[in-house]
């Protein structure tokens, strides 16, 4: 029996899971991974408890297979992105706790950085026509600066050539391998700020403007191939797959070709459209980056999010207090065949893509004596499906632009709320597209697996995966244009007055 | 000497007996049927069961009260505004009576105003027409029932259909004229020039009374259905915002009243007939000769509260929280509720926007707030409604030195200390507020003539309990947040679904 490993260490748990040949998941492990928030915006995590709590999850999903480490054919690893650690290359011991994506201590930094030019150019500009991305504290340039200035000697240790630098997929292929394989793949290499993405290289004047020693970084490699070879933990196991989680999540939904888009309803959303093989800018600001790299090919993607998606089911819950549970809410929003007016504009931490306005603030507008529970459960449902339409139409609008014409046909879906019918067929209505559920929300794991099983050989090529790819469940639209276009003008008159 | 306050209100009748000293002795309420409401904006009422309910009231008083009917030295009546009572020339009832809050007569305020010019009529009545004013639902008869237009003998409000069945008599006070926009708010009496340019003849019109004259006494009819004596003397009284005004000691010019209850009031007692130019506030007669008052409207006050109790704090469990609950939780957040603001227009806004259709909304929102804001945030946007009458009445140059405060709003501390925080200046308690029936008995004293006048009787008998000071600091957050609440009006009102 042909057995894959993926590991997804994520922000909140490390899991292990086994998939079979036929693209089926038997067993899944699970083992939390505390967050440490030493002060206001900042958020850390242990890195010794994130390698220890993933070799934790591989320990038990093979105990309960009942599998030896040998019967393990290959391996992929899926990760939280942007992630920083930094540890001593002679030792293996981290100078500093993990600065997780989500930490905010380095926003001013980023925004004065932004300004100042460069060799005679903007940075803001030079770095986004470099990476794809943003000056932003998300991204993993500004955490290892901040490491360097803040903790004693870390500098000098770093231009001595003593340092290395990882993103959390990198930290595992160090530990899994005792140290001698230094590595991350180009999904995740072009989300550090330091990667550029037209050449696929570590961009020198990157480095400069961060001052970040090109030594601390690691050999960056395609998503899927014979990339390294384990010693701890599973003697002599084949990494053959390695993705930031959301490319991850792209490739598990099987988007391979251009116009092929994902969405992940988490707390927030991950929207992901792939391109091709060129990438492409936006003038939304939306984040173009690399999807993976398979033999030498390269494929890109844009990239949208938005800050809260099922956070705004949590609100009703705990912030309003109309719910007892989350998934009470489907029950509720159904109980009523509109909203009556109300709409939720849940800009409860300000507004990401397309709007990218931090001062935005959530608003509750339309409300009469008649508006109920249900109708404010509904509401909230309609802003998450509205936020995700202004991201798809941001996308379709960028992409036309270069390419002359890439429209999103179908729209597929993971994530916790992804379950939610009622949900996913209000975002059929107001996108006028279908809404497809894949056979497993696992859409992560599913997505490294299968690229580390297309390196190994498990699998030919990519038509044979998207033959095994099944999806569940279609919700087609069953609105009219005119619909859906009152339905968005009554929704950007409502985002306007939710800015600053 | 003991006098009787009768209020006809919209959800019952109530009666109240108050001695010489301004004691009550007895009070009795008895409901109404609840008013119909056949389409939506609709709202009727059977005169009938007003009559019915009033003499329920009065009867239960005099059991309860150790005293005889001979000792009611004279009756003063309240109620509900604005209600189109129709009898034929026999006093029969020709239709149910169309009540304050029946909004069907839009198109007929539109017609005035097109046919008149809304100035001309704010010239001719000290207010432009509004569909809860008596004229526009008499002229969606003549549009919508000409039969009963063509019977039509006489036009009477709420609580003078029940002076009609204690007395017989047809009579109306200034006070609750002025809100049937057929009164010249100016010269108190009827206004010709409107009655003949809406082609309802003056005949029809009651005749006209200070509100503490005798106008009737009570029938042997009435006498024999409601246990008082007949030949008891009836005073003109006034619509219950102006009995209300009387029972809180709102008269003299700079006396100020904040009263919420299911709306919101912010009177003030003026002695001359101050008049806004652009109608965002109501002009009437007082129930004092020679004052008048002014009175701005926010439509859900209370009604913002028992909203979000009701859908809101009721949550998944359906248990709404009691009214102490919600003032406990909103005592949890900030003054300012940190940045949440809640724009009370559930039900469309009067003052100062007379705009139907605006709807409420909360503005502001982020991850960290919980009900706590959420339940603050309602009892300030209420307030900072109610201040934009304070703002029109510095606009318009009406003085304002005392502030009462009445209703649901003025009976726990935190709304209280809200409330005087967002005015800015102190407001007082009153030791005991009785409503507009109380206000009425004192009506009926003075007609009676134990008080020689109005003001002497409020001053011997209204007390203040407590002085609320505005907190400095709170008066700072909420000087800017009334900047934002400004804002969010015009930004609503472009938002139509």
């Amino acid at each position: 029996m042909t057995v894959i490993l993926g590991l997804d260490q994520g922000t909140s748990s490390s899991r292990a899971v086994l998939m079979r040949a036929d693209g089926t998941l038997s067993h899944i492990a699970q083992r939390e991974l505390p967050q440490i928030y030493p002060q206001p915006g900042w958020v850390e995590q242990d890195p010794e408890a994130i390698w220890s709590s993933q070799a934790a999850a591989v320990r038990a999903v093979l105990g309960d297979a009942g599998l030896d480490p040998s019967a393990i054919h290959c391996i992929g690893i899926t990760n939280q992105r942007e992630t920083t650690v930094v540890w001593e290359r002679a030792t293996g011991r981290p100078i500093a706790n993990a600065i997780v994506w989500q930490d905010r201590r380095t926003a001013d930094d980023c925004a004065q950085l932004a300004t100042t030019e460069h060799n005679g150019c903007n940075v803001e500009s030079l770095v986004s026509e470099k990476t794809g991305l943003v000056v932003d504290a998300y991204f993993s340039a500004s955490k290892i600066r901040w490491i360097l200035q803040h903790i004693p000697g870390a500098r000098s240790q770093a231009q001595a050539g003593q340092l290395a630098f990882g993103t959390v997929d990198t930290w595992l292929i160090w530990k899994l391998t005792a140290g001698r394989r230094h590595i991350t793949d180009v999904s995740n290499a072009s989300r550090t700020l330091l990667f550029n993405i037209h050449t696929l290289t570590w961009d020198n004047e990157l480095l400069e403007i961060f001052e970040i020693p090109r030594s601390m970084l690691p050999e960056v490699v395609d998503s899927s191939g014979n990339l390294a070879v384990t010693t701890e933990l599973l003697p002599n196991g084949n990494i053959t797959g390695i993705a930031g989680d959301q490319q991850a999540a792209l490739f598990g939904q099987m988007c391979l070709r251009p116009g092929m888009a994902k969405n992940t309803y988490g707390t927030g959303c991950f929207l992901m459209l792939q391109t091709g093989t060129t990438p492409i800018r936006s003038p939304h600001r939306l984040l173009t980056t690399v999807a993976w790299r398979i033999a030498s090919q390269t494929n890109y993607a844009l990239e949208g999010s938005i800050f809260v998606a099922g956070a705004a089911i949590q609100w009703l819950r705990d912030g309003l207090g109309i719910l007892n549970s989350a998934p009470e809410v489907e029950a509720l929003a159904a109980s009523v065949p509109d909203s009556a007016g109300v709409v939720f504009v849940p800009a409860l931490t300000g507004l990401g893509a397309p709007h990218w306005d931090p001062h935005a603030r959530g608003a509750i507008f339309g409300l009469t004596r008649g508006a109920t529970r249900a109708h404010l459960a509904r509401a909230a449902l309609e802003g998450i499906t509205l936020q995700v339409a202004d991201i798809v139409r941001a996308m379709e609008a960028n992409s036309d632009n270069a390419t002359g014409g890439l429209r999103v046909h179908e729209l597929r879906v993971d994530g916790g709320a992804s379950t939610n019918d009622l949900l996913m067929q209000m975002q059929a209505d107001v996108l006028g597209i279908p809404i497809v559920r894949s056979q497993t929300s696992e859409a992560t794991v599913l997505g490294v697996c299968y690229l580390a099983g297309l390196g190994a050989g498990i699998w030919s090529n990519t038509e044979e995966l998207e033959r095994q790819w099944c999806e569940s469940r279609r919700f087609d639209p069953q609105s009219t244009s005119e619909e859906r276009s009152r339905k968005l003008a009554e929704w950007h008159q409502a985002i306007q007055r939710a800015r600053g | 000497m003991l006098f009787l306050g009768i209020d006809v209100g919209t959800g019952g009748s109530r009666a109240v007996l108050i001695d010489e000293t301004g004691k009550v002795v007895a009070s009795h309420a008895t409901e109404h049927v609840p008013f119909q409401s056949k389409f939506p904006g609709w709202a009727e009422q059977d005169p009938e069961d007003w009559w019915r309910a009033s003499q329920e009231s009065i009867r239960t008083v005099l059991s309860a009260a150790d005293c005889l009917p001979a000792d009611i030295a004279a009756v003063g009546l309240t109620g509900q505004m604005h209600g189109a009572v129709l009898l034929d020339a026999d006093g029969q009832v020709l239709r149910p009576s169309l009540i304050w809050c029946d909004t069907r007569s839009g198109p007929e305020c539109d017609w005035l105003h097109a046919t008149l010019g809304r100035e001309h009529v704010i010239e001719l009545t000290c207010n432009p027409a509004l569909p809860n004013f008596t004229l526009t639902k008499i002229l969606w008869v003549r549009e919508h029932e000409p039969e009963i237009f063509a019977r039509i003998a006489h036009i009477l409000c709420p609580k003078d259909y029940v002076r009609f069945r204690l007395s017989g008599v047809h009579a109306m006070d200034v006070q609750e004229a002025s809100g049937t926009l057929l009164l010249d708010v100016t010269h108190r009496r009827w206004s010709i020039p409107m009655a003949e340019a809406t082609g309802v003849p003056i005949k029809w019109l009651p005749q006209l009374f200070e509100s503490a004259e005798v106008c009737a006494k009570v029938s042997k009819s009435a006498a024999a259905a409601t246990g008082l004596v007949a030949g008891t003397p009836i005073v003109a009284g006034a619509g219950d915002q102006g009995a209300g005004a009387v029972g809180m000691g709102i008269l003299k010019p700079g006396s100020v009243s904040a009263t919420i209850g299911t709306s919101g009031v912010v009177f003030a007692a003026t002695d001359a007939p101050i008049r806004d130019p652009l109608g965002r506030l109501h002009t009437f007669c007082h129930a004092v000769p020679g004052r008048w008052h002014v009175m701005g409207v926010t439509q859900a006050a209370g009604l913002s509260l028992r909203w979000f109790r009701d859908v809101i704090s009721a949550g998944a469990q359906n248990q709404p929280a009691t009214y102490e609950q919600l003032m406990t939780l909103a005592a949890e957040a900030p003054a300012g509720s940190d940045g949440v603001f809640w724009a009370p227009y559930l039900f469309g806004e009067r003052t100062p926007h007379l705009d139907p259709d605006v709807r409420a909304a909360f503005i502001g929102l982020t991850a960290s707030h919980r009900q706590p804001h959420l339940t603050r945030a309602v009892l300030e946007g209420v307030a900072y409604s109610l201040r934009d009458t304070f703002t029109l009445f510095a606009e318009l140059g009406i003085p304002v030195r005392g502030v009462r405060l009445g209703g649901g709003g003025a009976r726990g501390p935190l709304w209280r200390q809200i409330q005087a925080d967002i005015y800015g200046r102190p407001v007082q308690l009153l030791v005991a507020e009785e409503g507009g029936a109380y206000g009425a008995a004192l009506l009926a004293g003075v007609g009676a003539g134990a008080w020689p006048d109005v003001d002497t009787a409020c001053e011997s008998s209204i007390c203040v309990a407590e002085t609320i000071r505005p907190d400095p600091t709170a008066v700072d957050v909420y000087d800017r947040g009334y900047q934002t609440y400004r804002k969010l009006y015009p930004a609503l009102a472009s938002l139509r679904a």
